[in-house]
């Protein structure tokens, strides 16, 4: 990608210099911004959530948030045009705006078993007969479970196959249009990880139960997935020409499962994952939602170097510095409740910190904890964004 | 074998504790005391949840044992639901807007297993739908759980219904899930929060007063 301009005066380094140097854990010229901004454009712009799903509408509701309260230095695109896109990253019943929901409600998740446990070897068969685009078949083979108008077998590869095309060449002229205002995007594409995967479209009780009783067969399907995910994320990644992707890991929180399951069955596919994204050149941004204290130690194997831990407040962000801070760029991690409800000078006060503390040495991207609280007052959200011109300087 | 039974229950350790209720049916132990044994391994559970030796999965399986247990008792044509004297009574829900309930559900289970009544309300309850359910009930304590920002100004309202009905001296109202925190706590004009479940009925026994 081709990024010219700079976004403050006394920047010396474009966007996508800033964030290559934080996450290769070296020292930019100032601490880069990345909000993770979805509903709270359309409740800064006065629409509602469902408008969003209309690219025109959304780009004005996020160009009114760039331009009123920005700049930020890398997007985080979370803008799916075709509800059922957003099943292909998170497999789960979903209740959208407008679909099922008020069109002003956000997009909730139903706990609901849309993987049988005969999937664990469908997998297995699949992976052997296919392994790069095992996942693409596994998610239309799920997707008519999510979304009841979505036909089986060839049915949903019709269905789903052009608005997928559909969504990837939209965000990808949207990508060009951000480079040409000096922004970078935080990756290129994303998916939750096999193992998270599966705990959402098993449903957590019966994941739960999985994991008791065949952790070996969990572990062995999520490994034998890496070839998918690998061949998904590198060439998707490539058709946005990022160099980044994004790993969800939603359910490997201490919050579901011990540090030993983490160690046991959910790390070594992420770790395969990972190490496979590195040979090819791109850098994996782990989107680690919930309490994470007890996994740190354990991240620590992941390659140096290669990898963001993206943390939202659950966890001890500054204890994530001491532990993995030399191996790992760390990006986080404003909470929701303190943009929602916190006041500019509370806000402006904690980035400040964050700013000192884990952005000394580099390292560091400031970013809300999660996605920006939809509800978030805008005046914090300026705080936020400003505080990294008013500390965040390294000279 | 009432400590074997206890012990297995919080091992987690299935077959150890439905091989110690077969024996204790054999031996013509009373289905009661049976239960109120699970509840004594529960309590184990619990502890080692809040100290983190457990996590959700653990809280899960043990919900699947004593289901088992309950089964077994049930086959054995000795069980009569017996009508044990409760603690008190407590009040879930999720409010308008949110309709996650795991984090609900395992308070719930934990609150059952400590001896207090629950009742769920289920998710997207609205504001007047807790008050009522309070009002009719008697229950002395509410436990609303979200994990949506949006859903603070519904929490505030929960705790303003009571203020209007008048019974907000007489109620304590918590709350739990990923969106709370201390600031949510005091805009909504709650008793207390957590994130983690088991403090829940930490709550709820300062609340009530009674173990």
């Amino acid at each position: 990608m081709r990024i010219t301009k700079l976004l403050h005066p006394k920047d010396t380094m474009t966007s996508e210099e800033r964030m290559q140097a934080a996450i290769n854990l070296q020292v930019p010229d100032r601490v880069p911004v990345s909000p993770l901004i979805y509903y709270f454009a359309a409740y800064y712009a006065g629409m509602v959530n469902a408008d969003l799903r209309d690219p025109a509408n959304y780009s004005r509701a996020i160009d009114k948030c760039f331009n009123e309260l920005g700049p930020w230095d890398a997007l985080y695109p979370l803008n799916f045009y075709h509800a059922e896109i957003g099943t292909f990253i998170f497999p789960m019943k979903m209740l959208e705006p407008g679909l099922g929901l008020p069109p002003d409600a956000i997009r909730q998740f139903l706990e609901e078993e849309i993987m049988v446990p005969e999937d664990y070897e469908w997998i297995t068969r699949a992976c052997e007969r296919t392994p790069s685009v095992s996942y693409i078949r596994l998610f239309l083979r799920w997707i008519p479970r999510i979304w009841s108008h979505i036909g089986e077998g060839w049915r949903s590869y019709v269905y789903m196959l052009p608005r997928i095309a559909d969504n990837l060449w939209r965000w990808r002229s949207e990508y060009h249009d951000w480079h040409d205002r000096g922004v970078t995007q935080l990756y290129g594409f994303g998916l939750e990880a096999a193992f998270d995967s599966f705990s959402m479209a098993r449903g957590i009780l019966n994941f739960s139960r999985d994991l008791r009783k065949y952790p070996e067969t969990i572990a062995r399907a999520a490994e034998e997935m890496t070839d998918s995910y690998a061949f998904i994320l590198k060439n998707l990644d490539r058709f946005f020409g990022v160099g980044r992707v994004v790993i969800a890991l939603h359910r490997t929180s201490n919050d579901f499962i011990s540090p030993d399951t983490f160690e046991k069955v959910a790390l070594p596919s992420l770790k395969s994952l990972v190490e496979r994204l590195k040979a090819e050149g791109v850098n994996s941004v782990l989107h680690c939602d919930g309490n994470w204290d007890l996994n740190l130690a354990a991240l620590r194997e992941l390659p140096a170097g290669c990898c963001v831990a993206q943390f939202d407040g659950a966890s001890d962000i500054f204890k994530a510095k001491e532990i993995i801070g030399d191996r790992m760029c760390i990006y986080g991690d404003v909470p929701a409740d303190l943009l929602a409800l916190g006041s500019p000078s509370e806000v402006d006060e904690y980035c400040h910190r964050l700013i000192e503390e884990m952005g000394k040495g580099g390292g560091f991207i400031l970013g809300s904890g999660c996605e920006l609280a939809p509800n978030a007052r805008p005046e914090n959200v300026k705080t936020m964004m400003e505080s990294v011109v008013k500390y965040g300087y390294y000279s | 074998m009432d400590e074997k039974l206890v012990r297995a229950m919080g091992d987690l350790d299935e077959e150890g504790v439905l091989s110690s209720v077969e024996a204790m049916l054999s031996a013509g132990t009373e289905p009661l005391h049976i239960v109120e044994l699970c509840r004594e391994g529960f309590e184990i559970v619990g502890k080692r949840y809040e100290t983190r030796e457990y996590f959700l999965s653990g809280l899960i399986i043990s919900d699947d044992i004593f289901e088992n247990v309950l089964g077994l008792l049930d086959r054995s044509g000795c069980f009569q639901a017996v009508e044990e004297e409760k603690l008190g009574k407590v009040i879930l829900g999720a409010p308008l807007g949110d309709v996650h309930d795991i984090g609900k559900g395992l308070v719930s289970q934990l609150l059952r297993y400590s001896g207090y009544e629950v009742i769920d309300l289920g998710v997207n309850v609205r504001p007047a739908g807790f008050v009522e359910a309070a009002a009719e009930s008697g229950a002395t304590v509410v436990g609303i759980s979200t994990l949506i920002t949006v859903a603070y100004e519904s929490l505030r309202e929960t705790v303003l219904g009571f203020q209007h009905e008048g019974l907000r001296e007489s109620v304590k109202i918590m709350l739990g899930g990923g969106a709370v925190s201390q600031r949510v706590c005091e805009y909504a004009g709650a008793d207390a929060w957590s994130r983690d479940a088991a403090d829940a009925v930490k709550f709820t026994k300062a609340f009530i007063g009674k173990e």
